[in-house]
Order: structure tokens, then sequence, then C-alpha cells
């Protein structure tokens, strides 16, 4: 699967599982915590208390180690998911641009998509952030990050 | 091996008796496996109680679990050969003593029924048909019906996770009552969901609970956010009741949605508890 296709996939998950979507329901990639991550990167969702944790490991400038953890909804996990299995393996500059380009094309999504994918993006966002601070020696233990528009408030907008 | 990592191994055996139960058909069988599942749990409650002795720190970390099989009798020899991995890992005390002579059982049963095992019997639980018991529910339902089944199927292990970990870690009788009763119908809950799972063939093992949703202090929040998600549940219920549009299904998320009013019951007990200290 391309990127175009995973980007697809990003605005259309849930409301119309498909045969892809309802495979990182069974077996989600990339989840759990990585011991010894780079970088730990993580997004709240205040409001609702779901969050999405993100680890990362970059070697020679490729992502060599992506993972996450989540106390979310099953959106926010297929996004994980789809996010991480996109960009692992590909150099962090790419990795950094799909992020950029999920967050554009979110715009037309619903406004519960939209906040479940960007617990994922803002997540990542934190975790190179996190990185940085640990390359300029900075003792974080991880670097959080507020989710800005809830799902419950936009779902309350929606209605 | 450490008491905390044989917990992880007894933790892991634990979902794949469970899961296995839910992939198989045969109803005496698939009873039989569920009430070793169960069996399972109770050791492990016994062992998280043993780390507590101990003051040693456990936890939910483990592998991912892949349960696929493509045949009953698999399933049967995949239970062997995981309980003697676990058996491998004991130590040599009263309790593991215990352990071993309720797993020595079970593997005798799985024996003779591998050996039993004179037909072929397929698994249909992961051919992701999403046919549920031959009703003609529509995409729509369908859909919902599956992002159901997968939201609660985690939740519900989520609750009995949690918990079973803050009713390892209280003195207080009646929170501990409370806890057990929310685990016994967070248990009843994930049987219905897992064996919806495999019978619409997309049944997998729960996601990992991560560490920061159990290990917490502020266990009082925990039960008023889990109020407001108890809430939520049972507005998926009504509304997938409504969509369905098929009588069993429907009687069936009626009847969870109601269930879902006494756990609400059971966590403001709790709370009051929490309060009174």
């Amino acid at each position: 699967m391309n990127k175009k296709d995973v980007l697809e996939l990003e605005n259309d998950q849930i409301k119309d599982v498909s045969a892809e979507i309802l495979d990182h329901m069974m077996y989600p990639r990339n989840y759990g915590k990585l011991e010894e991550a780079q970088g730990i990167g993580m997004c709240v969702d205040k409001k609702t208390g779901e969050f999405v944790m993100l680890y990362i490991n970059v070697l020679n400038d490729n992502v060599n180690t992506i993972q996450f953890g989540a106390n979310a909804c099953q959106d926010t996990i297929v996004a994980g998911s789809l996010f991480t299995e996109m960009v692992k393996g590909d150099t962090l500059k790419n990795a950094i641009r799909a992020a950029e380009l999920m967050d554009e094309k979110l715009e037309g999504a619903p406004k519960k998509q939209q906040a479940c994918s960007r617990l994922v993006l803002r997540a990542f966002d934190a975790a190179l952030i996190n990185r940085d601070n640990h390359n300029n020696g900075v003792d974080e233990e991880m670097t959080t990050i507020d989710l800005v528009q809830s799902c419950e408030i936009e779902d309350e907008v929606e209605k | 091996m450490e008491l905390n990592n044989i917990y992880k191994v007894k933790h892991e055996l634990w979902l794949k008796v469970l899961f296995a139960s839910f992939a198989i058909k045969d109803e005496k069988i698939k009873s039989e496996i569920y009430e070793f599942s169960q069996i399972q749990f109770r050791h492990l409650k016994w062992l998280s109680n043993e780390c507590k002795a101990n003051n040693i720190a456990y936890d939910y970390n483990r592998f991912e679990i892949d349960i696929r099989q493509d045949t009953q009798a698999q399933y049967f020899q995949y239970l062997i050969n995981e309980i003697k991995i676990s058996m491998r890992q004991y130590k040599e005390n009263v309790l593991f003593a215990r352990i071993i002579s309720d797993e020595f059982y079970m593997m005798q049963r799985l024996e003779s029924l591998l050996k039993n095992s004179t037909q072929i019997v397929e698994i249909t639980a992961f051919n992701k048909e999403r046919i549920y018991e031959n009703k003609e529910l529509d995409k729509t339902s369908t859909d919902a019906f599956t992002i159901f089944l997968f939201e609660e199927t985690y939740k519900e292990y989520e609750l009995i996770l949690v918990y079973s970990y803050m009713q390892n870690y209280t003195e207080e009788t009646l929170l501990y009552n409370v806890y057990q009763d929310l685990i016994d119908e967070s248990l009843y809950h994930l049987k219905c969901f897992g064996n919806m799972l495999s019978k619409m063939g997309i049944l997998s093992v729960p996601r990992i609970v991560i560490e920061s949703i159990y290990q917490r202090e502020d266990i009082e929040q925990f039960l008023v956010d889990g109020i407001a998600e108890e809430e939520a549940a049972k507005e998926e219920c009504r509304k997938l009741a409504e969509a369905v549009k098929d009588e069993d299904l429907s009687q069936f998320f009626n009847y969870i949605n109601y269930q879902e009013n006494y756990h609400i019951e059971l966590m403001q007990k709790a709370i009051k508890v929490l309060k009174e200290k």
C-alpha cells in the first residue's frame, strides 16, 4: 500500500469497514511500549481523557522503530496502526512530510475523525520534540501535547 | 524465573485458553475450554496475591498473541504446548503445586480430545466473512456491529485487568467485593462479545493494556470516567439495537444496555466508599 492509499484510508476509516481497515482492527501494527526509545511523545484529549503515546527510534536519518500505545477509540487505533506502518523504515524527512500531508487531508474529514487521527499525529510531533530535547541534553521523560479540538466537543457541534 | 515474569506468561496463557474457547465451535468442548480459562484466570489472581505478599511489582505487559489455528485438533495441541511452556517456568512451592495439578488435568483432557479428533473440524473464527448466524444484516449494520464488538471486547478486557489490579491493592472489603462483581460482569460480557467475534469470523486477542491505565493513584477519577464510558456504551447499545433490524440481536443489545445500569450502580458504590475513607 502506498502513502496515497493510506491517506485515503485514514479519511474513510470506520464509517466504512474495508478489508484493509478490518485487518488493522484485528491486528494493530506496531502496538505497545518501545523500551529505550530516543523520543517519547504523548497527545492527550483533556476533555475525554483519551491519549496516544508514541515511541520513536531514528537510525541514520531513517525511522528505525516506531510504536504506539493508546487509551482511545477504535478510530485512533486504526489511525496509529496505519500511520506507524506507513512511516516505519522511511526517512525521517519523509515521515514528517507524510504527517503534514495527513494533517492537511484531515481538513475534509468529519470532526470526530480529525480528532482521533490528530491524537496520533500530535503524539508523533511530541516524540520528535522529545528526541530533540534529549539530543540537546534536556532531561525529560516524555513530551506531552494537548489536543486542541476534543472529539467530545466536536461531537456536540456536529449534533 | 521471577514471579512477575511468570505472571506475564500466565497472563498470556489465560488469553490463549480463553480465545481458543471462543474460536472452537463445538459447544460442549467450547464450554470445557472456557472453564479451563476461568481456572487460569483464578491462577492469575493467586499469582497477583503472591506478588503483593512478596512486594513484587507486576504489570500487564505481554507479547502480542496470534491465536489463529486452522482446525479444532490444532487448538488442542496448541494449548497442550502452551501449558507445557508455562509449566517450565514455575517455582517449587505449594502455590505452584496447586497450579500444576490443575494444568496436568487440563493437559490430560486436551490429550484425550486430541486422540478422539478423528474428523477434521475447521475453524471459521478468522475467515473475515462478517456474517452473524446467517442473519442478513445490511452493510451499515454489519460495520456498526463490527466496530462495536472490537471496541467492547477491548474495553471488557481492559476493565477486567484494571479492576483486578485495584482489587489486589485494596484493603477495603466492600471495595474488594464491588471490584469482584465488576470483574465477573466484564468476564461475562467478554465471553459474549468474544463468541460473537468468532461467529463473525473476526476473532482476535485485544491489544495490550498500557500501564498508565491501571497504575494510577486517582482511582476515584477512573471510576467517574468509567461511569461516563458506561453511559456512552449504553447509548451505543441503544443505537445498535435500533440499527441492526434483527429481533434477536436487538434483544441482546437491550439486555446489555440494562446491565450497564448495574455496573454504574456498582461504580457509584465504590466512589462512595472511596469518598468516605
